[in-house]
């Protein structure tokens, strides 16, 4: 096989073989539009809901804690306060489900399309893994203002345990969240270097601007749960 | 009235993807190992291709849009094969390997030119696949989103990589 001719003769006989052997039909086709995607993007925007619903659940159950707590009014304003978060963490969640799910729908050339998911990846979905992260420890800690409500008041045994283990569940939920989607990430690095390598270049010096607020973010969820619990536990102990 | 828009677009699509089956066909045989592989891709470059109809406005070429979505589906999605993404990402291993099954209904020498296409980079299918389809460089330029000059480079390293392996694999048999 010398020539490229035979491959082109070769590639042009499968031809009818493919269209004589393959059958599409209607009902194939309907079935097809029915069927849910098994993408990349379908497993983050599952990732997605599940922000959405810890966080939904968050808001109820908050709503539930202000009535729970009614008469501490220290709970009540720290629920409130939770409640805002939480809702406002959800519609940012919703708006990313919508943005993402219409990237593959954009048609898009293939660059183009690889280029826009890069950046998605490298810019929003960072803030989508902490957001989806926080709205898991807000549920956590909804769910135990709820279930260790002791007549209207609130007792934390052991502030630090506590902290250490609402740091940690967030922790763990991002490490989770970016392992199962690191790979995802370099296979579109792959591709797109495969496509124009000074295009990944010129956009990884974009992205390395960025680098700081993606840090900055980091520092003020962190510093933000611990303050919180901090604030709340010396509060309620009356220190 | 909606409803019968709908209808309407329905069998306007159904009637282009009919026409235009074999482009499926062979974006699937080129980017899938196995036939469960090959049946996944082929229902979600389906379910992508009716998601962006809306947006298809006719100013190219309905194959062309088409070949578009489809190539973009092939290549930045996943398919079951790769369903393991914590422990690939954890053991830095790619467990999606495995050697490409023969298509029962293609004659041995196509076969082996479907393996040898299909040990060629992602990318490099889109354009190889391209170019055997006699698409013009513009129209693969517009496809693929790159300028002409760099189709033609990649094409050119693209034959030189699939006559290598196509005489490779004409040896070992």
């Amino acid at each position: 096989m010398s020539d490229f001719n035979d491959i082109k003769n070769l590639w042009k006989s499968a031809d009818n073989q493919i269209v004589e052997n393959e059958s599409l039909d209607s009902e194939t086709i309907k079935q097809a539009i029915k069927a849910e995607s098994i993408g990349i993007t379908f497993k983050i925007l599952k990732s997605i809901r599940t922000g959405i619903v810890a966080l939904g659940l968050s808001v109820v159950f908050f709503g539930y804690n202000i009535y729970g707590y009614s008469g501490n009014i220290l709970i009540s304003i720290f629920s409130i306060s939770c409640l805002i978060l939480s809702a406002l963490l959800l519609a940012y969640l919703v708006f990313q489900y919508n943005s993402f799910s219409k990237l593959d729908q954009s048609g898009l050339s293939l660059q183009d399309l690889i280029v826009a998911k890069i950046q998605y990846f490298k810019k929003s979905l960072f803030f989508v893994h902490h957001t989806i992260a926080v709205g898991l420890v807000l549920l956590i800690f909804s769910l135990n203002l709820l279930t260790d409500n002791n007549g209207g008041n609130y007792q934390v045994n052991n502030i630090w345990l506590y902290i250490g283990l609402m740091i940690t569940a967030y922790l763990i939920a991002v490490m989770m969240l970016y392992l199962s989607h690191k790979l995802y990430l370099k296979q579109y690095r792959t591709a797109l270097d495969d496509l124009n390598k000074s295009k990944l270049t010129e956009m990884d010096a974009e992205l390395r601007k960025d680098k700081w607020i993606r840090l900055l973010f980091l520092a003020i969820v962190l510093l933000s749960v611990i303050a919180g619990i901090i604030i709340l536990f010396l509060k309620i102990t009356g220190n | 009235m909606e409803g019968k828009n709908n209808e309407i677009r329905i069998n306007e699509f159904l009637k282009l993807i009919s026409e235009n089956k074999g482009i499926i066909y062979k974006i699937c045989n080129v980017y899938s190992n196995s036939r469960e592989d090959k049946d996944d891709l082929n229902q979600e470059i389906i379910l992508q291709l009716w998601k962006s109809y809306p947006n298809f406005q006719g100013k190219s070429k309905f194959s062309t849009w088409m070949y578009r979505i489809a190539f973009n589906t092939a290549i930045t999605n996943i398919r079951k094969s790769k369903q393991h993404p914590i422990i690939e990402a954890l053991s830095g291993t790619d467990l999606s390997f495995s050697e490409k099954e023969d298509i029962d209904y293609l004659s041995e020498d196509v076969n082996q030119l479907y393996k040898a296409i299909s040990k060629l980079k992602d990318v490099e299918k889109a354009i190889i696949m391209l170019y055997l389809e006699e698409k013009s460089y513009n129209e693969i330029g517009k496809i693929i989103g790159i300028s002409e000059k760099n189709v033609s480079v990649k094409i050119v390293r693209g034959k030189e990589k699939l006559k290598k392996l196509m005489n490779k694999q004409s040896s070992h048999v």
